[in-house]
């Protein structure tokens, strides 16, 4: 496993920096510091240090939808804001009861600002949202085109959505950069020539990946301008090969495929 | 299998990381899951590493257990048992007085506090009532409270309600006892408040409550408040008119945060608190989130809340019913 995680991470890096050579700099550094710390990939360790105050340094996106969603865990969420009525030091359990009494009867989306307070930062100051739907009745499929593997799409979890006329008013919206996907393990760079309006997934729902739906990083983002909706997912409802070791094989050909001329 | 394990004297080859959640999932057996306790208190890179994904122990044992027990539900023996099992035995064996670093405390409190494991009640208690802290590797009073709030909630978490009145239950005297004690402690006295008013131990009237507001009101009144507006909303109709007599009674400035501290849980006071046509001064209340009115029985003969309520009007609510209010007092002088 950690030889396909190597090699993975070798291709990544002629593939970014092809993409968007204006960030080799930066990307080289890192792949240094990587180097240094006697690292021989990203993907399995705490690579950057928590920065809360880090905004995402992609140009400006332009999603063509009047939300963007997340899917998030419970603990993330009362993590990465500040404790009011869910609370960081509380139990998941807990937290996960709170929201569903928020959202009440049928479920109906909840202010996360009736939850918690400050601003949702993720821990390296940014979060990945993207502007394609969610569909509710089949999350698990959505996950698996956003590129998310079985261990990271939550048992208790919440969708959230924030309006993406607040994020263009306030500059909160940009274009995931190599920099924010250094320690992704799946990641697709956008062509910096392309000028491209936002990032774009890998859809892992085939057994050869394919050309995902949009994504894109957002800066600190205001609990009163963000909605959720409370989300269980059960384990048996995921499919067997999406966990991250069996998704190592594809992923290594879908970056090879990437990697041929005219890609 | 001994504690030797979690000491990590052990070094025999066996899974890691994604490798040992994939072979739990598949295969669960006690010695795994003793494995997969053993790399997250001692954060394990790959561990690490999907933690900063989600976040949470608890969604990561959940996941794994669920996997295997979803799957075959046939099976007499349960995953989840195992882990049960592996953790009871790993927190029986831990020596809280031992110097660790702090993600080591953070791991361990937070698995306790999910899964309340039998003898991590005592094991906690022991050590705050001994210690009143953790010894960190490096000491950041930071750290500290966030660690102190953590074996506080894991404690909670075993008294969530007072239990049956009749049983004779030593730990829940002791929790009690410490408790009670705490009252008198700088730090943590907001806590130990609402914990005994939550077990209906302590009256919100008491004058233990009194002086701990006199010390920390956001931090009481916060706490306060979200136990009778969030999570023991069985306590409010009795807790909410006493908690705002209190602050009436203490300061303008009391009353003030009383209100804005039912703010942040979506509660407001009533604008109208007389009838016009009737000319009378009505009792007023505050309104929750979800639409309910509690009433706040006001001592109307106490001039003293009165006038503090009236100042706290002229703020708040409509100039008609400070006049009306005023002319009631002077009436009464």
């Amino acid at each position: 496993m950690e030889n396909e995680l190597r090699e993975i991470f070798l291709k990544r890096q002629q593939l970014d920096v092809s993409r968007q050579p204006r960030r080799s700099r930066s990307y080289s550094q890192l792949v240094q510091s990587a180097s240094l710390r006697k690292l021989e990939h990203p993907y399995s360790s705490q690579f950057f240090k928590p920065t809360p105050e880090s905004p995402p340094e992609g140009l400006p996106a332009r999603p063509p939808s009047h939300y963007c969603y997340r899917i998030t865990s419970i603990g993330s969420l009362a993590k990465s804001t500040g404790s009011l009525r869910i609370k960081k030091t509380e139990t998941d359990a807990r937290n996960w009861e709170l929201l569903k009494e928020a959202s009440g009867r049928p479920r109906s989306w909840v202010r996360l600002s009736k939850l918690a307070t400050g601003k949702l930062r993720g821990w390296r100051g940014f979060t990945w949202w993207t502007p394609s739907t969610l569909e509710i009745e089949d999350l698990i499929t959505s996950a698996y085109q956003l590129g998310i593997n079985n261990e990271n799409i939550p048992k208790r979890g919440a969708i959230l959505r924030c309006p993406v006329d607040h994020l263009l008013r306030n500059r909160l919206v940009t274009v995931p950069t190599i920099i924010e996907g250094f320690d992704q393990l799946i990641f697709m760079a956008t062509k910096d020539s392309d000028k491209p309006a936002m990032g774009v997934t890998i859809d892992i729902n085939t057994k050869t990946f394919s050309f995902g739906v949009g994504e894109v990083c957002l800066a600190a983002v205001p609990v009163a301008e963000i909605e959720c909706l409370p989300v269980h997912i059960f384990e048996r409802e995921k499919e067997p090969d999406k966990y991250r070791e069996e998704l190592l094989k594809p992923l290594g050909s879908y970056y090879d495929q990437q990697l041929r001329p005219g890609h | 299998m001994t504690n030797n394990f979690v000491q990590g004297t052990e070094s025999n080859s066996r899974p890691t990381g994604y490798a040992l959640l994939a072979a739990l999932r598949k295969a669960p057996s006690r010695e795994l899951w003793r494995f997969l306790l053993f790399d997250l208190l001692s954060g394990e890179q790959e561990l690490e590493s999907y933690l900063g994904h989600i976040e949470s122990y608890e969604e990561i044992i959940m996941q794994v257990y669920d996997a295997y027990d979803g799957a075959n539900p046939e099976k007499p023996q349960k995953s989840e048992d195992y882990f049960n099992i592996e953790l009871e035995d790993i927190v029986r064996g831990w020596r809280p007085k031992e110097t660790k670093p702090e993600r080591y405390f953070d791991a361990m409190l937070r698995l306790i506090s999910a899964f309340t494991p039998p003898s991590g009640f005592h094991r906690i208690l022991g050590q705050m009532e001994q210690y009143g802290k953790f010894n960190l590797a490096e000491d950041d009073p930071e750290e500290q409270r966030k660690l102190t709030e953590l074996a506080l909630t894991a404690l909670q978490n075993y008294y969530l309600t007072h239990p049956a009145k009749n049983a004779v239950d030593p730990a829940f005297k002791a929790y009690v006892r410490f408790l009670r004690l705490k009252l008198k402690d700088q730090e943590l006295s907001p806590h130990a408040c609402r914990r005994l008013i939550e077990l209906t131990l302590l009256e919100v009237d008491a004058e233990e409550v009194a002086e701990t507001l006199r010390q920390h009101p956001e931090e009481l009144l916060t706490d306060l408040l979200r136990a009778f507006l969030v999570d023991h909303t069985s306590l409010m109709r009795d807790g909410i008119p006493k908690l705002f007599v209190l602050c009436l009674k203490e300061s303008l400035k009391d009353a003030r945060l009383f209100l804005e501290s039912a703010r942040k849980f979506g509660a407001s006071l009533e604008a109208l608190p007389f009838d016009a046509s009737e000319e009378e001064f009505e009792t007023p209340a505050l309104v929750t989130a979800a639409g309910d009115r509690v009433d706040l029985y006001l001592p109307a003969d106490n001039m003293e809340i009165m006038i503090t309520l009236s100042e706290l009007m002229k703020e708040d609510l409509r100039p008609k019913a400070v006049v009306k209010l005023e002319a009631l007092m002077s009436s009464r002088t």
